[in-house]
């Protein structure tokens, strides 16, 4: 009986050897292959950051950035700029003023000084 | 090689084509790493085998081959008429292989198709000697009862 199961093991395993015979690739396999790896290495050598985009795609890109951010910033700094000088010429005017005023009054004093003094040569 | 064993174990040339595809994309990666035309030999049919029982598991049911009645008698005649090697026989054959679980599968394809010893299946599917001799035993069996049925 057991040497009867090894001879159908044997048949069988011959059998199994024949059935099981390599098969070959389809047509084109290998340069399928190669265009894949060819393909991942374009992939890899692509340089890294921004450099893969268009340089179309990178000048819209900047430009965006430009409107969105650089410009607000631009114009903030701008108005306060502005702001500072309206300040600034706002405070000249009022020293201008002070100045004046101190002056006028000066005058207005000798004047009346020299009014009165009049007044008692006069008498 | 590569794309027998995928063929063998997937059981779908589409598949079988795309696994062999990725195993040699992998294998350009892995390269360098590898030391001998030996070792990638042995490196190509072991990632073939577990990317294909990966394959094979990922869409059950698609790639299942279920040996009906039919099929069972026509193997028993087959295997009692016919010498080793005859294409009818072949063809019952291959069928009765895709119908065994993925692992079991591999282990006959590593050792039928690609000549391998159980050691070297088991470094291979990382798993026991004993474990490899005895998915063999048991296919063995199963095809043998198989056949056995048939003859009554």
């Amino acid at each position: 009986m057991k040497d009867e199961e090894a001879a159908e093991d044997i048949r069988l395993e011959a059998a199994l050897r024949a059935a099981l015979e390599r098969k070959n690739p389809p047509l084109g396999f290998a340069q399928r292959v190669e265009m894949r790896i060819a393909g991942q290495q374009r992939q890899q050598v692509r340089p890294r950051g921004w450099g893969w985009l268009r340089i179309e795609t990178q000048f819209a890109l900047a430009a965006v950035l430009l409107l969105a951010f650089v410009l607000p910033v631009s114009w903030r700094l701008h108005h306060q700029a502005e702001v500072a000088r309206g300040e600034a010429a706002k405070q000249q005017v009022m020293l201008a003023l002070r100045i004046t005023g101190t002056q006028l009054r000066s005058i207005q004093q000798r004047t009346q000084a020299i009014h009165i003094g009049g007044e008692g040569e006069t008498q | 090689m590569v794309f027998s064993i995928a063929l063998r174990i997937a059981g779908d040339r589409g598949a079988a084509e795309e696994i062999a595809q990725d195993v040699f994309m992998e294998l350009h990666g892995t390269l360098e790493k590898l030391e001998s035309a030996e070792h990638v030999k042995y490196w190509l049919r072991k990632v073939a085998s577990h990317r294909s029982i990966d394959w094979l598991r990922r869409s059950r049911g698609a790639a299942e081959v279920a040996m009906d009645a039919a099929d069972l008698e026509q193997l028993g005649e087959l295997a009692a008429q016919c010498e080793p090697g005859d294409p009818l026989l072949n063809r019952q054959l291959q069928k009765l292989v895709a119908s065994l679980p993925p692992v079991q599968r591999s282990v006959l394809v590593l050792r039928y198709q690609e000549d391998l010893s159980p050691d070297e299946i088991a470094t291979a599917m990382e798993m026991p000697v004993a474990t490899v001799k005895s998915h063999l035993q048991r296919t063995l069996k199963l095809l043998r009862g198989k056949a056995e049925r048939m003859f009554g």
